[in-house]
């Protein structure tokens, strides 16, 4: 589905990813770790669409086509979805207008019926509850007032009414209390299946007790460093980053 | 936050315990201009603005002789004797200079250089078909419809107007019921070196008269509709509105006003509020003309003690278009809130402007005022704020935000603050900004493509102002006029 090879980037002429490998096939689980300012939010970002990065070697073929030369919209028509660290606030727009554009947006564009807006109202309905958020919340302003934890959650509706194929997940966790934490891992078992893939951006062990992944990548100053099960997550709980060490071990 | 970049936030909280003598604090994003004195013109300025503003008069609006033919009420003294002030206000300081603080950004010789004709009483036949889109909003509103001016029965509904109420033309109360008027027409507004309103006040013709009486609530809106017809040479109108509202009365009224031809017309209102002890007006205009329209609008409001004043103005359309709306703050916990919304693209030029006096203790105001600029327009807000000595436990609060959707689009934001008492809190903040770069990534990330992002942004920047119309019918046309204008600006997504 995803496959990045040798990718370099660039923000303001830094070299923050200097030389990236990673396949990911349908219904795969990748996590990505890493210390603070190793590449990770750059890759994460990078593959939704965001401006200001400069590629200048590799490439990233996504479901067959160069992803690079794609606008950001038409990731997320492909099936490309990006929960953000840090969700926007936008004032004066309302997380229903939001969520309608969006998918009636993805809906027209791969050829389906728009939905109205009754129709539209029911299905949101109908996955609200698992992301164990209010209804009033879907009324307000696009984050604007929401607490941490509800703009996260909100992320996450967002991805179960889109219906991605590929889920990046920059540091969902994040900011979450315990039961916050255990319901976003529930949403993302739920959605997991054999067509959909995963690419979860974290700094922490903690989101693995819900999520089971089948790859986990370590990122150090641009490089992937060492690539292992699931065991790994243990292993870097209890050892920390440095002995891995930087460079191009990988 | 929409906005980013060019942000600069101003905030300054005065709280009580920490008393500021702020003067004149002027704030703008661009460096402001040297002040002129304003004091005394000399003699040859004087004499020219004497010269060129009667032949202003004589050309536009007719000679001395001519003029009383047209206007009502020509038996009443009072009336004549305030005609005649404003105009001798008008020839010795004729329209207001570029010098002027309060008018330097304000383009007056597109005015001042125009030709006019002063239309006469129904010069065109209307079916109330052709009007229905603008009237359709609350239909069962009280309508007063004007059309180049005059009050035009057949278009206006007024016959269920409950019989302790006034909701008549000012022409027809003149003629017939002056006292009614008398003790607050052209008292309240003022003339002097107030050119636009001294032409105003001498060749008034007709507008909209409304009272309402002590404990009176009316539950459906007063419809005020001004409709402009050119046909070859600009037409000058100067609707001439005064409400007056008795003790704990309470209504609300929308002044609409629309172009009906594509031709230039200057409108030129002035209306006159006077609110009694625990009086509530709920006060929406919306000015949505054509783009070669020019159009003045002076309001000033006189509050009583617990008195509420809310005005709500959208600025969408004309070439120029210059606001002000004052409030006399005369009562002790007398609110007023005035907010404000503008729209411009190509070279046109909206100016907002308020002055609020808070002359007793415990009053309080407060202002939002938006603005979205496009391609080479110009946006101005000045909003003046004086605390009067003894107007102690004042609290304000002021904002203004602009949204500049091209590099060429100028916003001008200046906040003044007058304050001669202790015990005050006032805030004000002014912003200038471009459409959020993170905002609009994280919906176009969503799978919205940029246009419809932008349109849901800037939109959405509206939004905040849009929400304070206190009724929903008229919320929801402002809301669907509005993005009808940016649909237009940005390009349909």
């Amino acid at each position: 589905m995803l496959n990045i090879n040798n990718l370099h980037a660039q923000v303001d002429d830094k070299d923050i990813l200097k030389g990236i490998n990673l396949n990911i096939a349908p219904g795969e689980v990748h996590v990505v770790m890493g210390p603070n300012g190793s590449g990770k939010s750059t890759l994460a970002n990078l593959l939704a669409g965001r401006d200001g990065y400069t590629v200048s070697q590799g490439e990233v073929i996504y479901k067959g086509k160069d992803l690079l030369t794609i606008p950001t919209e038409e990731r997320a028509w492909a099936g490309i979805f990006l929960a953000f660290q840090y969700p926007v606030e936008i004032p004066g727009v309302s997380n229903l207008q939001l969520l309608k554009a969006a998918l009636n947006a993805k809906r027209r564009n791969n050829n389906l019926k728009e939905l109205d807006a009754f129709e539209f109202l029911e299905m949101v309905r109908s996955k609200i509850d698992s992301v164990g958020m209010s209804e009033e919340l879907l009324q307000r302003a696009v984050n604007v007032g929401f607490s941490g934890g509800e703009k996260k959650r909100n992320e996450i509706l967002q991805m179960t009414i889109l219906e991605p194929d590929l889920v990046i997940l920059d540091e969902t966790d994040s900011g979450l209390d315990i039961d916050a934490l255990r319901i976003v891992g529930r949403s993302i078992e739920a959605m997991r299946d054999s067509q959909r893939a995963f690419l979860i951006v974290t700094h922490y062990q903690r989101m693995l007790d819900s999520i089971k992944p089948d790859y986990i990548h370590v990122l150090s100053d641009g490089y992937i460093v060492k690539t292992g099960g699931s065991e790994l997550a243990l292993e870097l709980e209890e050892r920390g980053y440095s002995w891995l060490g930087k460079g191009e071990a990988a | 936050m929409i906005l980013d970049a060019k942000t600069s936030d101003l905030n300054q909280i005065h709280s009580p315990g920490s008393p500021i003598k702020a003067k004149n604090s002027s704030v703008s994003n661009k460096i402001a201009a040297p002040k002129k004195p304003l004091a005394e013109k000399s003699e040859l300025t004087k004499n020219s603005i004497n010269n060129t503003s009667q032949s202003w008069f004589h050309r536009n609006l007719g000679t001395k002789r001519e003029l009383p033919f047209r206007l009502p009420g020509q038996n009443l003294e009072w009336l004549q004797s305030c005609r005649k002030v404003a105009r001798e206000h008008f020839i010795k300081y004729g329209f207001p200079q570029k010098g002027e603080e309060s008018w330097k950004y304000t383009r007056t010789n597109l005015i001042t250089k125009g030709e006019y004709s002063f239309p006469e009483p129904l010069s065109i036949k209307l079916d109330v078909e052709e009007i229905a889109h603008l009237i359709q909003v609350d239909k069962s509103e009280f309508r007063m419809v004007f059309v180049n001016g005059y009050f035009t029965p057949h278009l206006s509904s007024l016959m269920k107007v409950p019989r302790e109420l006034t909701i008549k033309s000012l022409a027809e109360i003149l003629d017939n019921r002056p006292e009614l008027a008398e003790p607050y027409l052209a008292r309240i507004v003022k003339t002097d070196r107030q050119g636009f309103c001294a032409i105003n006040t001498t060749a008034m013709n007709d507008g909209a008269f409304i009272h309402i009486p002590a404990n009176t609530k009316l539950t459906h809106p007063i419809h005020l509709l001004y409709l402009n017809y050119s046909q070859n040479k600009p037409i000058i109108c100067q609707p001439r509105n005064l409400f007056v509202f008795d003790h704990n009365s309470e209504a609300m009224v929308v002044e609409n006003h629309v172009s009906l031809s594509e031709n230039s017309h200057f409108c030129n209102s002035v209306t006159e509020i006077d609110l009694g002890d625990g009086a509530k007006l709920n006060h929406q205009w919306v000015q949505n003309e054509n783009p070669l329209a020019l159009h003045i609008s002076t309001l000033t409001a006189k509050q009583g003690a617990d008195s509420q004043f809310t005005s709500n103005n959208f600025a969408l359309g004309a070439a120029l278009c210059r606001s002000d709306v004052d409030s006399k703050l005369e009562g002790e916990g007398a609110k007023c809130t005035i907010n404000g919304f503008y729209l411009t693209d190509n070279n046109r030029h909206m100016d907002f402007h308020t002055r609020i006096d808070h002359f007793k203790p415990h009053c309080r105001s407060q202002e939002l005022v938006k603005g979205i600029l496009a391609q080479k327009s110009r946006g101005v807000f000045n909003g003046k704020l004086v605390v009067h000595p003894g107007a102690n436990g004042t609290d304000a609060s002021q904002k203004n935000a602009n949204l500049l959707l091209s590099k060429e689009a100028e916003a001008d934001s200046k906040p003044e603050l007058e304050i001669f008492a202790d015990d005050v809190k006032c805030a004000h903040g002014a912003t200038v900004g471009q459409l959020d770069g993170d905002a609009l990534f994280y919906l176009t990330s969503r799978g919205i493509a940029k246009k419809e992002a932008e349109q849901l942004l800037t939109m959405g920047f509206a939004q905040e102002v849009i929400d304070l119309i206190d009724h929903q019918p008229w919320q929801r046309w402002v809301r669907e006029l509005i993005q009808k204008r940016l649909t237009h600006f940005l390009g349909a997504p």
